[in-house]
C-alpha cells in the first residue's frame, strides 16, 4: 500500500475542483507545447508550407493529447494511471528529420508507426532485457540524444542554414535575448514564475521578431486567414512508405523513448509513494504500451512521434498536484487545441532565432539529465571504459562523417549515426566487460 | 512616484528602448523577388546587383567613382566581390579588378572550356544568370563563377549590364530551371538540330556537374551526358542508390503534367556518400512528337542534417 507524501496534495486518484482541474490542465499544456517546435523545424525543412506545417503540428498536439489520455487510463493492459503527460519527443527529432529529408512525410510516418510497433513489443519484453540498459547506457542514450539536437540548434541560433553561408546579425541578436530571457526566468531560485521560462522566452522572441521584421505581415496574414476551428489535413496524410536501411536507427530512438518513459515512470511512482522499494512491473508495462500506441497514432495520424514528459512529471510533483485526472485534461486541452488552426498556426510560423534559442534551452536539461544518470550510477572502471569508448566513437561519426564511408553497407545505419553506435557499443562493451569482471573474479 | 523607479517600470522602459533600437535594425526591402533562392549569398548577390543597377539607372557613369572605392560597399577584394559593368555590343565599361579590359571590346572572350560568358551576359533580357569559369584576383587556376545581371537604361540614355558574381556558388533550383527552359527554347526553334549544341559542354547551359538531357517518352535517350556519341541508350532501368526507379518515375509524373521534380539519390562528385539530388524534366512538343529535357542539381543540405 502506498504512503502519499505530505507535499502532495492531489494524489492520483484524487478529484479536483473544475477551475482547479482547468488551471492545472493549463500549464501542463505549456510545458507540453515546448518542443512544438520541432515539427515547425522538421517539414519547414522540407520545404513545407504553412498549412503543412499547421495540420503537421495539429496532428502531433491530438497524438500528444491522445497519448496522456491513455497514460492516465488503467485498462486492459494500457496505462500507468499515472500523470505522465507526452509531448513531441525531441528524441526522435533527428531520426524523423532523415526519414522526411530521404523520403518525405510518407517515410516519416511508416518508420514512426514502426518504431512504435518496436515499442509495443519492448513493453511486453521490458522485464526480460531491462539488464541491458543500466543507467549508465540510459543516461549515455540520453546525453547522445541532446548531442543530436546542437547542430541544429546552433545553426538556428545564428541564423545559418547551409554550409558557408552568412551568420545573420539580427537573427543572431534575437536569439541571445530569447535565450537569455529563458535563463533569467529559469535560474530564479524561488516563485512559480520559473515554470514558464519556455513560455516567456517563447513570447519574447515573437515579440523581438516583429519588431526586427524577422517575423513579417506574410506569415500573420497565415494566422489571420485560418479558420478558428478546422480538421487538420494535408495532401497524402495517409501515404505511407518504409525503408529497412532505417529500421536500426528507429528501433534505437524507439527503444530511447521506451527508457525514457521507463525512468519517467519510475518518478511517478517515487513522488507519489514515500514507502516506494521497487516498481510495479504491471504498470510500467502498461505505460510502456501506452507510450509505444501513442507513437503509432502519431504516426497513422500523420504527426511527429512524441515521448512522455519529464519536465511535466517534475512539475507535477513542485506543484504537489499528480491526480491523474490532470492528464485527462490535459490530453483533452491538447487534443481541442489541434482542432484550432489559428492557434496551432500561431506555433507554425515560429520564427528561425527563437526556434534556436529553444532548442539550446531544452538541450541544457537533455544533457544534464543524461550526465546525471550516467554520475548516479557510482561508475567504477568497467562503467567508465564502457561509456568513455561508447561516447569517443559515438562523437566520432560527427566529428569524422567520412570515416566510416567504407564500411559494409550492412553496417552503414549502425555507422551513420553517432546515436546508434553510441548505444551499440555501450550495450556490448558493457555485457562483456561484466562477463569478463564475473569470469576473473570466480578465477 | 516610487512606483515610477520600481524595477518593474525600469525594466519596461529598457525593454521599450530596446524594442525601439531593434526596429531600427530592419532589413531594407528590395525590388528584387528573391524568395525564389534557397541560399542567403545568392540573396545577398542579387540585392547587391539589384541596387548597384538602381545606382547606374539614376547615375550613369558617376556611380562608376563609388564601385571602385576598395573596401567599401562596392568593391570588396577579401571576398572577391566587385561590380562589373558591359554595353550590350560586349564593351567592357567598369572593371574594377582588371582596368585593363575597360574600353576593349570583348565580346568574343571565351573561358578555359570555351564558353563566351561576354555573350551570355550581353544575352541577358532583364536579369538573369551566367556561369563559366573564370580567374579568381590573385589566383591561378580558374574556379567556377555564377554571375547575376541586370540590364538597365543609364541617364545618358545607354544601355548597360550591370552583373556581379561568385565563385564556387552552391547550384540553385533557379539555376537549374533557366538551363532546361533555354535548352526547351533552344529545342523549340532548331528542332532536332539543337541537340548538337545541347552535347557540347561549352554551351552555357552546362554548370558544374550538371548535364541537360533529352529522351523520348519511352526512355530512349537523344541527348545523353554519359554517352554523347549514342542516341539508342534505354535510361528507363536506370536505379539511384536506394534502388529507385528515376527514370520511370519522371515518365509517370510527366503522363500527368508538364513538368516535374523529382528526387533521387546520387554521389556528389569525389563522395562516397549518396546524397540527395533534384531532376527537373520537361515535356516539350516537337512537330508531331513529344520529348522530354531535363537536368538535375544537388538538392540544398541543411548544415544540421547528418546524411
Amino acid at each position: 500500500m502506498a504512503r502519499r507524501p505530505e507535499n502532495i496534495l492531489y494524489g492520483v486518484e484524487d478529484t479536483l475542483p473544475r477551475g482547479t482541474l482547468l488551471l492545472l490542465s493549463i500549464q501542463h499544456i505549456f510545458l507540453m507545447s515546448s518542443t512544438l517546435v520541432l515539427p515547425v523545424v522538421l517539414v519547414r525543412e522540407i520545404g513545407g508550407g504553412f498549412d503543412q506545417i499547421r495540420s503537421v503540428v495539429a496532428l502531433t498536439m491530438i497524438a500528444c493529447g491522445i497519448g496522456t489520455i491513455l497514460q492516465a487510463m488503467r485498462w486492459r493492459g494500457i496505462g500507468s494511471g499515472f500523470l505522465c503527460p507526452n509531448l513531441c519527443g525531441p528524441n526522435f527529432f533527428g531520426a524523423c528529420a532523415q526519414a522526411a529529408w530521404a523520403g518525405g512525410l510518407p517515410l516519416m510516418q511508416g518508420m514512426t508507426v514502426f518504431a512504435g510497433v518496436v515499442e509495443v513489443v519492448f513493453a511486453r519484453i521490458a522485464h526480460r532485457i531491462a539488464f541491458l540498459f543500466p543507467p549508465e547506457v540510459t543516461g549515455l542514450v540520453v546525453l547522445m540524444v541532446a548531442e543530436g539536437l546542437i547542430t541544429l540548434g546552433v545553426s538556428k541560433f545564428f541564423g545559418v542554414n547551409y554550409a558557408s553561408e552568412p551568420v545573420q546579425p539580427l537573427d543572431l541578436l534575437v536569439a541571445c535575448l530569447t535565450l537569455a530571457v529563458m535563463v533569467a526566468v529559469g535560474v530564479r531560485p524561488t516563485g512559480r514564475l520559473r515554470l514558464y521560462g519556455a513560455l516567456i522566452g517563447l513570447v519574447s522572441g515573437y515579440l523581438l521578431s516583429i519588431v526586427t521584421g524577422i517575423l513579417g505581415h506574410d506569415q500573420w496574414r497565415h494566422i489571420v486567414e485560418a479558420p478558428a476551428l478546422a480538421l487538420p489535413h494535408f495532401e497524402g496524410m495517409f501515404q505511407f512508405s518504409f525503408q529497412w536501411s532505417m529500421a536500426p536507427l528507429f528501433i534505437i530512438v524507439s527503444l530511447c523513448g521506451a527508457l525514457k518513459t521507463y525512468g519517467n515512470l519510475i518518478l511517478c511512482e517515487k513522488i507519489n509513494d514515500d514507502d516506494w522499494k521497487q516498481s510495479d512491473p504491471a504498470r510500467i508495462q502498461g505505460g510502456l504500451m501506452a507510450d509505444g500506441l501513442c507513437v503509432v497514432a502519431s504516426g497513422l495520424l500523420g504527426g511527429m512521434a512524441s515521448d512522455t514528459a519529464a519536465s511535466n512529471v517534475a512539475l507535477s510533483s513542485a506543484t504537489g498536484a499528480t491526480s491523474r485526472r490532470i492528464g485527462f485534461g490535459a490530453g483533452f486541452l491538447f487534443i481541442l487545441l489541434g482542432f484550432s488552426p489559428k492557434l496551432s498556426g500561431i506555433l507554425s510560423i515560429m520564427p528561425r532565432p527563437v526556434m534556436g534559442a529553444i532548442l539550446i534551452y531544452v538541450t541544457c536539461f537533455m544533457i544534464f539529465s543524461g550526465l546525471s544518470i550516467i554520475m548516479a550510477s557510482k561508475l567504477d572502471p568497467r562503467k567508465t571504459f564502457s561509456i568513455g569508448i561508447a561516447l569517443i566513437f559515438g562523437l566520432s561519426v560527427d566529428f569524422l562523417p567520412t570515416l566510416y564511408a567504407n564500411f559494409p553497407k550492412v553496417l552503414q545505419p549502425i555507422f551513420s549515426s553517432s546515436l546508434v553506435l553510441a548505444t551499440v557499443l555501450a550495450i556490448l562493451l558493457n555485457q562483456s566487460l561484466s562477463w569478463a569482471t564475473r569470469t576473473g573474479t570466480r578465477q | 512616484m516610487k512606483i515610477l523607479f520600481s524595477k518593474w517600470t525600469v525594466g519596461l522602459l529598457l525593454a521599450s528602448g530596446l524594442l525601439l533600437l531593434l526596429g531600427q535594425l530592419r532589413p531594407k526591402e528590395t525590388s528584387s523577388d528573391i524568395g525564389d533562392y534557397e541560399y542567403e549569398s545568392t540573396r545577398q548577390l542579387v540585392t547587391f546587383v539589384d541596387k548597384a543597377s538602381a545606382k547606374v539607372h539614376r547615375e550613369g557613369t558617376n556611380a562608376f567613382a563609388d564601385f571602385r572605392k576598395t573596401g567599401g560597399d562596392w568593391f570588396k577584394p577579401d571576398a572577391a566581390l566587385y561590380l562589373f559593368v558591359y554595353d550590350t555590343n560586349g564593351l567592357c565599361v567598369f572593371h574594377p579588378v582588371e582596368p585593363g579590359l575597360q574600353g576593349r571590346n570583348i565580346l568574343d572572350l571565351q573561358d578555359i572550356d570555351g564558353r563566351h560568358e561576354i555573350r551570355g551576359i550581353v544575352g541577358v533580357k532583364s536579369s538573369g544568370w551566367v556561369h563559366f569559369r573564370w580567374m579568381p584576383p590573385g589566383g591561378i587556376f580558374p574556379l567556377w563563377k555564377s554571375c547575376y545581371v541586370e540590364r538597365t537604361r543609364g541617364p545618358d540614355g545607354r544601355t548597360y549590364l550591370v552583373g556581379a558574381g561568385l565563385y564556387n556558388m552552391k547550384p540553385e533550383r533557379v539555376f537549374v530551371r533557366d538551363a532546361v527552359d533555354h535548352a526547351v527554347a533552344l529545342i523549340q526553334r532548331d528542332g532536332d538540330k539543337a541537340y548538337d549544341q545541347l552535347r557540347d559542354s561549352s554551351n552555357g547551359l552546362t554548370f558544374r556537374d550538371n548535364y541537360i538531357f533529352v529522351m523520348t517518352p519511352e526512355g530512349t535517350a537523344l541527348v545523353d551526358p554519359a554517352f554523347p556519341n549514342s542516341r539508342l541508350r534505354n535510361l528507363t532501368n536506370i536505379r539511384d542508390v536506394d534502388g529507385r526507379l528515376v527514370v520511370q518515375e519522371i515518365l509517370q509524373r510527366l503522363q500527368r503534367q508538364t513538368d516535374a521534380w523529382v528526387m533521387f539519390m546520387w554521389p556528389m562528385p569525389g563522395d562516397v556518400h549518396p546524397s540527395k539530388r533534384i531532376v527537373y524534366a520537361r515535356k516539350v512538343q516537337l512537330g508531331g512528337s513529344t520529348v522530354i529535357v531535363g537536368s538535375d542539381y544537388p538538392a540544398p543540405t541543411p548544415i544540421w542534417m547528418k546524411m
